[in-house]
């Protein structure tokens, strides 16, 4: 392990390396007076494992310090050892990340090794709790795909198994729901930021699947604002998406027709993005107004989790218009 | 399903996955896109001693995870040391370990589960399936 002992007077780092090397035997222990011998230890690997810094530097303060050291090892943990004890400084030290703070005297002289050792054993306590942290994390992560993946596996079985073909359909449109919320899972891991979807990304993803499925000439064109959303409102605008779509998709284009579908994700300059879903099919089954269909109930319902506007018209020059509006995405 | 009268593009996959409703679910997404299963094996050995025994695999799927010692990328490098076919790789590991481990086997694709159905038959749209010998490209695995 390397330690470093940042003080301007020789003497005290003497003092502190003899008081630490009791502690930490075969320790590499830099001494560092300048700025030019801190420079040079940041440099050096391995990289710090220890700091015990005075507060009050000609050249600079042991704050500044700390955070050149933690710079290099984000981890490292820190002693202040200063002449100028009072209450507030100590709170001022341990607010910036120090361990521990020591005043210099003989008595604290005696302590600062065993300060050190506590220090150095937190600092791996925590990194061996992130580490398992990161395992737990990992193996949440695949037993979820996995189960998504069964999840699915079972629908389609299920689906397979049935005689009646509006049954199938069902059973098919539900794993592709379970698809879509698998999808959108994934956005959320894809770039470590748990909270936030790149629902450009996903929708993408989202028509590129529903079209190859399909396999008739459809046609798709993409406007996808480069939009993150956070979850809460991702999830619920991903799978209305997902909904327009298969709609778009099983109603508009009757026996093998050729097609036009587009998708844009705009932003609104007030705040809040607009999804729209249009088509050149042949239009809206009079039904909906009626006896709404479940995709239809499922999208009013998100929409209104969303306190989303949502539009689903006649297009002009024909084929359907599906607009929602979120207006404040949730923090 | 899919026999020698099946379209030139049909593969012979190889399915390497240690839950086998998944490999079933696989194996009904591979032949509803025209491709033919020709095994299904729940570890890296029983991978292996499907292509030593002579059956004709153009491609194989291969879980990352696998019980038995030995895992996805291992099995593909000993696929890539014997000249075996060509592997991809479906995984429900977000691990990037594990992901760098599967990119550096050159893979023909790298895919998440739950897969999406077209995802893996796009990836099978690029594989040519040797078609002089009649066999496949199991090379030389047996020695």
């Amino acid at each position: 392990m390397r330690i470093l002992i940042t003080d301007d007077d020789p003497d005290f780092r003497d003092l502190a390396l003899r008081e630490v090397r009791r502690e930490f035997p075969d320790a590499v222990i830099a001494e560092i007076g300048t700025p030019a011998a801190l420079e040079a230890a940041l440099r050096q690997e391995p990289r710090p494992g220890l700091l015990v810094s005075d507060l009050d530097l000609k050249w600079t303060d042991g704050f500044e310090v700390l955070a050149a050291v933690r710079a290099v090892n984000p981890i490292c943990p820190a002693v202040m050892f200063t002449g100028t004890g009072n209450e507030e400084l100590a709170v001022r030290a341990i607010k910036a990340g120090f361990d521990d703070y020591l005043v210099k005297s003989p008595k604290q002289l005696r302590r600062l090794a065993a300060a050190a050792r506590a220090a150095v054993t937190r600092a791996e306590t925590r990194r061996s709790l992130e580490e398992s942290r990161d395992l737990l994390t990992q193996e949440l992560y695949h037993r979820l795909h996995n189960n998504l993946q069964l999840v699915i596996g079972l629908i389609s079985f299920t689906a397979r198994s049935l005689a009646d073909r509006g049954a199938r359909s069902q059973l098919e449109d539900l794993a592709r729901r379970v698809q879509s919320l698998s999808m959108l899972q994934e956005q959320l891991y894809r770039d470590g930021a748990f909270e936030k979807v790149r629902i450009g990304d996903f929708l993408r993803g989202l028509v590129d699947d529903i079209l190859a499925l399909d396999g008739r000439p459809i046609r798709a064109s993409l406007d996808l604002a480069d939009e993150v959303l956070p979850v809460d409102t991702a999830v619920p605008l991903g799978l209305i998406a997902n909904e327009f779509l298969t709609n778009a998709i099983k109603y508009a284009f009757p026996d093998g027709a050729a097609g036009w579908i587009s998708v844009s994700l705009r932003r609104l300059d007030q705040g809040g993005v607009i999804l729209e879903v249009n088509d050149d099919g042949v239009g809206l089954p009079e039904a909906v107004s009626d006896a709404p269909g479940l995709g239809i109930r499922l999208v009013r319902r998100l929409a209104q989790q969303l306190g989303a506007e949502l539009r689903i018209s006649p297009r002009d020059g024909g084929g359907t218009q599906c607009m929602v509006r979120v207006l404040r995405p949730a923090a | 399903m899919h026999g020698p009268g099946a379209e030139a593009s049909s593969l012979k996959v190889l399915i390497v996955e240690d839950e086998f409703l998944i490999a079933d679910y696989l194996a009904m997404v591979l032949e509803d896109g025209g491709h033919e299963v020709v095994g299904m094996a729940g570890t890296a050995q029983e991978a292996l001693d499907l292509l030593e025994s002579g059956v004709t695999i153009d491609v194989v799927s291969l879980d990352v995870r696998l019980p038995g010692g030995m895992d996805g990328p291992e099995l593909a490098a000993l696929l890539r040391e014997r000249g075996g076919p060509p592997f991809l790789f479906v995984t429900g590991s977000g691990d990037p370990l594990h992901r760098a481990r599967c990119e550096a086997m050159s893979p023909l694709a790298i895919l998440q589960k739950p897969i999406r159905p077209e995802a893996i038959l796009n990836v099978l749209r690029g594989v040519e399936r040797p078609r002089s010998s009649g066999h496949g490209a199991t090379g030389d695995l047996g020695r």
